[in-house]
């Protein structure tokens, strides 16, 4: 299958963008963005079709060609399908390897599998009469079968054997004869002729699994959007970051995490650790407590008065601003509010430790509130979208002028808004785990990015808001239905003419924090 | 019949058919319950567990065979692989490595294996594991005699 990849699924791959002077002139333009909606609204006209960086496939096209590879290496080996699939499965999929090295060593590939060179067939049924070594029972001629080897069960036992291996995961596709001294494999054959249907179809489902996980070759990976079965497969030559399934799933191809860019996969696996690390929270304990100047304990204060007293055992009577002996406090002898000319309140060094982990601490939140605070609202963006596409289109259509106005598929640009609000909320949230693992020395670049950072939020904020709050106003203008189309009008070419300057400064911020800003650097 | 049952039965009539095949062991099924068995092994020879009879207790799973019996030991031993002080077994055929192929007389056969052959680097019990990875090969097998002697040598008399 060659699914058409959505609207918002290639606009980070568009390179082709004109230089940023006629972002505001966004009516006419249509080279700048690429939508794979039947364009029927003239303001957002189609563009050219780009060349596709990955093709999706169903299990069902992952399996057929899964059949195919083994097919020909079952051909080209001589060896039984079910063999061909557990050698390919052990070369993991590449059948250029498995070639090499079943051709320089053939019985070192059969020894690894288990396969023997006396291993002919798959299955075997006994011709003599024998008692199957699971059960016990005996057996005529025939009724008892092996895995191509002379240690021969009945259906039933193989059926159980078969059934709890599959009931296991996938491990069953590396299951061997049950006599504990034979490895000679299980193959599909033999799946085939003892397990019951619901068996079978688990295990053939681990067999495509395993083609896509662990085949190394095959630039292949699962969607891992909830509930996706589509697998992406990337076109040979395109070094894939990241994918918009059909399922409207973004993730990167290499990490197989949410989408990320433009930061790296590094960045945002170390950004992941710092969030739950619990440093941040030894953090907040620096800044935030004191310790007893008696035990050393870190000490919080939760209430107004500077008489602390310290926990048990200690019960050190101190001062909180001063850190001294609240004995010196009483009577004549307070002095905490002089400045001291000849003595340190505390020792120096802690008191830079105490301002460092702060500094930090606080840089931290910066960006944590800001990569955080765009999540939530791309996750309002989602669910907005969501609603437009279960009949919001329609009843938007119905609100505006009774109907008579619009038809729904008119109103789809209100969809394209905010399937590029999602892609730039978060970008800009990438953006900023990106910057704050820049080197903080290098305050030029910093500042470059941070600026870039600034105009595409502005313009994102800027396109969020028209496509909410200017809507509603929309919404609530009941009029004539002339001046309603007029009036939508108006604001169809505003909404669109902000999506494309939006996507043309997400494109150029995306590109510009990859590269790393040699100009700057 | 249940297959664990009928199995279980079929196990029963060889041990009793085979009493003398294997001198080592004896297995005994529970009067009331074919579930649970318990079996007497001997320690084997020039092993520190030489002399001593060392009673196993089985618990059968319904799904047997294709799931494995629990089996721990009920005579105290010092062996890097048996908890000292319930008795669990740390042996690969008794978890992953199970094939519905073994019987309870193939397992006993392994577990008297498995004492001739401890495994220090898998230890349950970390003190035995530990003499014997240091090196320390005297002080492992005083002390597992020791163990045998007083737990799993018949008195006399």
């Amino acid at each position: 299958m060659d699914a058409m990849a959505s609207s918002d699924s290639e606009e980070y791959y568009d390179t082709d963008d004109d230089d940023m002077s006629q972002l505001d002139d966004g009516s006419d333009d249509g080279e700048d963005y690429d939508s794979s909606q039947e364009a029927d609204d003239e303001a957002c006209p189609k563009p050219e079709e780009r060349e596709k960086e990955y093709d999706f496939e169903t299990e069902a096209d992952v399996r057929q060609r899964q059949e195919e590879d083994t097919a020909k290496i079952s051909e080209l080996l001589s060896v039984p399908r079910g063999f061909a699939a557990v050698l390919l499965r052990h070369c993991r999929w590449d059948a250029e390897r498995l070639e090499n090295e079943w051709f320089c060593d053939e019985r070192r590939v059969r020894e690894a599998v288990g396969l023997t060179a006396e291993s002919g067939a798959p299955t075997a049924l006994s011709d003599r009469p024998l008692a199957c070594a699971i059960c016990f029972d005996l057996y005529g001629p025939g009724e008892t079968i092996s895995a191509g080897c002379s240690h021969y069960y009945c259906r039933e036992c193989w059926a159980g054997y078969v059934g709890a291996a599959v009931g296991d995961g996938a491990r069953c596709l590396l299951l061997r004869c049950p006599d504990p001294g034979c490895a000679a494999p299980v193959a599909r054959e033999l799946v085939e002729q003892v397990a019951g249907d619901e068996v079978r179809a688990r295990y053939e489902r681990f067999v495509v699994r395993s083609y896509v996980e662990e085949g190394r070759s095959k630039c292949i990976r699962w969607c891992p959007g909830p509930g996706c079965t589509l697998a992406v497969q990337s076109r040979p030559g395109f070094r894939l970051y990241e994918v918009a399934c059909a399922c409207k799933h973004a993730f990167c191809f290499r990490c197989g995490d949410e989408a990320h860019r433009p930061a790296s996969c590094e960045t945002v696996r170390e950004w992941a650790a710092k969030n739950l690390s619990d440093r941040e929270t030894s953090n907040w304990v620096l800044v935030n407590t004191k310790h007893c100047p008696e035990c050393r304990r870190a000490i919080e204060k939760n209430q107004g008065c500077n008489h602390m007293t310290c926990g048990d055992p200690c019960r050190h009577e101190f001062c909180w601003i001063c850190l001294g002996p609240w004995k010196d406090h009483s009577g004549g002898y307070y002095n905490c509010n002089r400045y001291p000319q000849d003595r340190a309140d505390e020792s120096s060094e802690e008191k830079t430790r105490r301002e460092q982990a702060k500094a930090s601490l606080e840089r931290y939140l910066h960006y944590y509130q800001r990569w955080s605070a765009h999540g939530a609202s791309l996750k309002k963006a989602r669910q907005e979208l969501d609603g437009l596409e279960k009949g919001g289109l329609d009843r938007l259509a119905e609100e505006i002028g009774g109907g008579e106005v619009v038809n729904s598929t008119e109103l789809e640009f209100l969809k394209e808004a905010y399937a590029q609000i999602i892609t730039a909320r978060r970008v800009l949230r990438w953006t900023y785990a990106y910057v704050y693992y820049l080197d903080p020395e290098h305050d030029r670049l910093r500042c470059f990015c941070e600026y870039l950072q600034g105009e595409a939020e502005a313009s994102v904020e800027r396109l969020h808001r028209c496509a909410e709050q200017e809507r509603s106003e929309l919404e609530a203008f009941v009029s004539t239905a002339e001046a309603a189309a007029e009036k939508l009008e108006e604001y169809r070419e505003k909404l669109c003419s902000l999506i494309l300057v939006s996507r043309n400064h997400f494109t150029n911020l995306v590109e510009g924090f990859e590269s790393g800003m040699p100009e700057v650097s | 019949m249940q297959a664990s049952r009928a199995r279980l039965f079929k196990e029963y009539k060889e041990v009793q058919r085979e009493k003398s095949a294997d001198p080592d062991i004896q297995l005994i099924c529970d009067d009331s319950n074919i579930f649970k068995w318990t079996a007497l092994v001997k320690g084997p020879s020039e092993t520190p567990y030489e002399g001593g009879v060392f009673q196993l207790a089985f618990s059968i799973p319904e799904q047997y065979p294709l799931l494995p019996p629990q089996v721990r030991f009920l005579t105290k031993i010092f062996h890097p692989n048996v908890h000292f002080k319930t008795g669990e077994i740390c042996l690969d055929i008794l978890k992953n490595a199970w094939s519905p192929a073994w019987t309870l007389q193939s397992v006993c056969r392994a577990i008297i294996a498995l004492m001739a052959h401890p495994e220090p680097d898998s230890p349950l019990n970390c003190d035995s594991g530990n003499l014997l990875r240091s090196g320390d090969i005297k002080g492992y097998q005083s002390m597992a005699r020791m163990y045998t002697r007083l737990a799993a040598v018949p008195k006399k008399g």
